[in-house]
């Protein structure tokens, strides 16, 4: 299992479309954390009321709270990493050598979601990290039931969780369909879209079921009254999607005829 | 069991309502090269892509080296190397990048290997070209110097030589007959080039329709096509009452343009002849032919004569 990591690290490290998207990421996220530091985006946001996005807390807040740019990020990283396996039959090379399709398809998947959560850090955090140095983490007033450090440790914590519960969907499309357009097609316009436009049709009765969904599991603990409760409760369905999505990846996976 | 590398027992495969292969048996030695022939869709690929583990058989068994897959694959697999349909290949990487990556993959401790593979299949010299940019041969020389990494004992090669140069066509058969010779590996090769697969291959597997129509060695393929006379005449069975009873050879076939090929040549061809005219047959047409690789295959599965396959 080691060799199959140690060739996907190699593999990323090799591969430009990663490396170029992570640099556009991180000079991004810098430029409008620069831009956001700035006295006139200060003063735009106390005359809109929204002072907590003052304090780094809030910044941190707002840029997870961007729920397409993640989707985004995964659906590209999905197709770069998991489909082009397929296509350059990586993948059927592993098989075929006898490495068992379990763990092939376990050092893929997690591969991809450590890759696509650390490019969400670098957004969450590359931009925010000018307004914590400026104006300092947040006050007690800003947010509702945490402290400061335990507000943005939940956030990041549970946040990233649910995210990657929508990581791990983008990941199982991407070995079902075994194509790179494919897979980022369906993902941007079926989860970026398709999310949206079930929340928007669904009546207020079912739109608590979306909450407890990889769809709407990001919103429980985005916000600014979150509890610890939330929190934890989040955490550990969102760590049960990811557990069951896996799974029925993975079963789909070892079925799978490889061409 | 004795030196069985790979043993195929009933081995079927079925996509929806079609038979891609049907109880297919077969027992590979060690230290053969065995040349799979048969036309697109005859189920070669299907055969190795199950042998390899990317497909899953309906029904049938396959054992490598006395094991049943059943058992699991994991350390069986790695004593085989398969080049199936196309090169597993990145393209953003250079030839040695990607040398490096599999050997990484394989947990292969031996980096010197890559560059003495680059050098057997010629490509030392790529430097810093990238596999997108190479030409198909030469991915395909980076594919079977792919499949040698780890030393494995039997090699699945589905079409290696396409898209290969002549030179480089005779380069690859030299090395696998170096392989064999060697280092006794055994070896699967399936081509469409049967001139190729003639000076190559030590057994042939004919399949046709998903099924084994004929396994042979060069040995008896040689025998198989050795010359024979074929003879036309207004009266078949009078034509073959003779040869039997007057020329007292039995050894000779009607075939279905009801001319007879008679393979058993007579020394005195003028002899031959006054035989014939005495006992009243009128010969149409009388010409000594050799029969190919390919005729042979195409005698063995009764079909047309344009069937995709090489000839030169």
């Amino acid at each position: 299992m080691m060799g199959l990591f140690r060739s996907e690290v190699y593999q990323i490290r090799k591969t430009l479309a990663v490396k170029m998207l992570f640099l556009f990421i991180l000079l991004t996220s810098v430029f409008l954390g620069i831009r956001e530091s700035g006295a006139s985006y200060a003063t735009e946001i106390k005359e809109a009321g929204w002072d907590y996005l003052l304090y780094g807390g809030g910044s941190l807040l707002s840029s997870m709270e961007d729920y397409s740019l993640v989707v985004l990020l995964a659906a590209l990283l999905a197709g770069w990493m998991v489909s082009s396996a397929f296509e350059t039959r990586t993948i059927q090379e592993a098989v075929c050598y006898g490495k068992s399709r379990t763990k092939v398809y376990l050092v893929k998947v997690v591969t991809y979601l450590i890759t696509s959560f650390l490019m969400c850090l670098v957004v969450w955090t590359g931009g925010s990290i000018f307004i914590f140095i400026k104006n300092g983490i947040g006050t007690q007033e800003v947010v509702g039931n945490l402290c400061q450090w335990n507000y943005i440790a939940g956030m990041l914590f549970a946040g990233s969780l649910a995210y990657l519960s929508i990581f791990v969907i983008c990941g199982v499309i991407a070995f079902i369909t075994q194509k790179t357009s494919i897979t980022m097609g369906i993902c941007i316009i079926g989860i970026a879209f398709g999310f949206n436009i079930i929340t928007a049709l669904l009546p207020e009765s079912l739109l608590k079921i979306v909450n407890y969904t990889p769809a709407g599991l990001y919103r429980q603990v985005l916000k600014m009254d979150v509890s610890f409760n939330d929190i934890i409760r989040t955490s550990c369905i969102s760590a049960a999607w990811i557990v069951a999505i896996c799974a029925a990846g993975l079963w789909k996976f070892k079925r799978t005829e490889l061409k | 069991m004795g030196n069985a590398v790979l043993e195929i027992k009933n081995l079927s495969k079925r996509y929806n309502s079609q038979w891609a292969l049907k109880n297919v048996n077969l027992r590979l030695e060690k230290g053969r090269i065995y040349g799979l022939i048969g036309k697109n869709g005859a189920g070669k690929t299907t055969l190795m892509r199950m042998v390899s583990g990317l497909s899953f058989p309906t029904d049938g068994t396959v054992e490598l080296f006395g094991r049943s897959k059943d058992n699991g694959i994991e350390n069986i697999n790695r004593r085989i190397g398969a080049l199936i349909e196309y090169p597993a290949v990145i393209g953003n990487m250079t030839a040695k990048e990607n040398m490096h990556f599999q050997c990484l993959m394989r947990g292969l401790p031996n980096f010197e290997l890559e560059d003495e593979l680059l050098e057997l299949t010629g490509l030392k010299d790529t430097g810093r070209k990238k596999v997108k940019n190479f030409s198909l041969g030469m991915k395909q020389r980076l594919g079977i110097a792919v499949v040698l990494l780890g030393s494995p004992e039997l090699l699945l090669l589905d079409e290696p030589i396409n898209a290969l140069d002549p030179s480089g066509v005779i380069e690859i058969r030299n090395l696998l007959k170096r392989l064999r010779e060697f280092e006794n590996k055994t070896i699967l090769i399936s081509s469409h080039n049967l001139p190729e697969l003639y000076q190559t291959a030590t057994d042939y597997i004919i399949i046709h329709n998903g099924e084994v129509k004929d396994i042979l060695t060069h040995e008896e393929l040689e025998e198989h096509c050795k010359s024979y006379i074929s003879i036309e005449s207004t009266d078949i069975n009078k034509l073959a009452m003779v040869l039997e009873k007057e020329l007292k050879t039995g050894n000779f076939q009607v075939m279905p343009d009801k001319s007879i090929s008679l393979y058993d040549l007579p020394g005195n061809m003028e002899q031959f002849g006054q035989v014939l005219y005495d006992n009243g047959v009128v010969v149409t047409k009388l010409a000594a032919v050799e029969t190919s690789l390919e005729e042979y295959y195409m005698h063995v599965i009764g079909g047309d004569t344009n069937d995709g396959f090489v000839q030169e």
